[in-house]
């Protein structure tokens, strides 16, 4: 798989090894674990250019996880000005 | 993205309720990123041919423990000391964004990360590249935390971070 991130790899009770490509959601940051043939479906941002989770809040609209982590920042730092009762 | 790597390894006894083994924060005062690019679970001991669902979540606070542990630095020996704060066998729980873990971890809900079932005598491994680590804002104590549960099983499990910051 062409966007296809991460590695994940299982030793199983007898023996095996299973390894499998991973991507995460660019919309939540779930990791997703490819398996070729699973038939289950997931999604495609086109903004994003990047492969979604398949959840519907993340297939719905673009709001790139990054984005969101930035925006939990720029509250932090304005509580803290808040707190501080001045803004730098 | 910032340059020390650091790893620590959460224990806990598997119960029905699922109980964290980590808890992997940003710290209260001097806030930072964490990019967590590896990840390892599994059972230790004389674990049984069982199976249980291990969790890897966002939380907004660490919970609490016997006492924070101190994260090895992987890097540079004259690097800076990890600022993360690492919880293991954790006493009370972090506070978990999937509010449903604790109606049960087969409950899926936003603020999940990784969800894996795994057989008690199997390990998991999960490495990023570069890029593709999962990110927690500089926000006070916000990061990740790691949890399984059995109906039955009373092995000791592990979850292992590795993580820049």
């Amino acid at each position: 798989m062409a966007d296809a991130e991460g590695y994940a790899l299982i030793t199983d009770p007898y023996g095996g090894v299973k390894e499998s490509s991973t991507f995460k959601c660019v919309h939540c940051q779930f990791l997703v674990h490819v398996h070729f043939g699973s038939g289950i479906e997931r999604g495609y941002c086109f903004l994003c250019d990047a492969p979604t989770c398949g959840k519907p809040r993340c297939n719905d609209g673009c709001y790139p996880f990054m984005k969101r982590i930035e925006e939990a920042e720029n509250r932090h730092r304005l509580h803290k000005a808040m707190e501080r009762g001045y803004d730098r | 993205m910032p340059g020390e790597k650091y790893h620590q390894d959460g224990f806990n006894t598997l119960t029905s309720t699922a109980d964290s083994a980590a808890s992997l924060t940003v710290n209260a005062s001097t806030a930072h990123r964490i990019w967590l690019y590896e990840i390892n679970m599994g059972n230790v001991g004389t674990p049984a041919d069982l199976t249980s669902i291990y969790l890897i979540g966002q939380v907004t606070a660490p919970g609490s423990s016997g006492g924070a542990i101190t994260s090895t630095l992987l890097s540079d020996a004259a690097g800076q000391a990890a600022r993360s704060v690492f919880h293991s066998n954790l006493t009370s729980e972090p506070t978990y964004v999937n509010t449903s873990t604790t109606s049960g971890l087969a409950v899926v809900a936003d603020g999940d990360l990784l969800r894996v079932p795994l057989n008690h005598r199997a390990t998991y491994r999960w490495v990023a590249p570069p890029g593709g680590e999962f990110v927690a804002p500089a926000t006070t104590t916000d990061g990740f935390g790691g949890k399984a549960d059995h109906a039955s099983a009373t092995t000791d499990y592990m979850i292992g971070f590795h993580w820049t910051e």
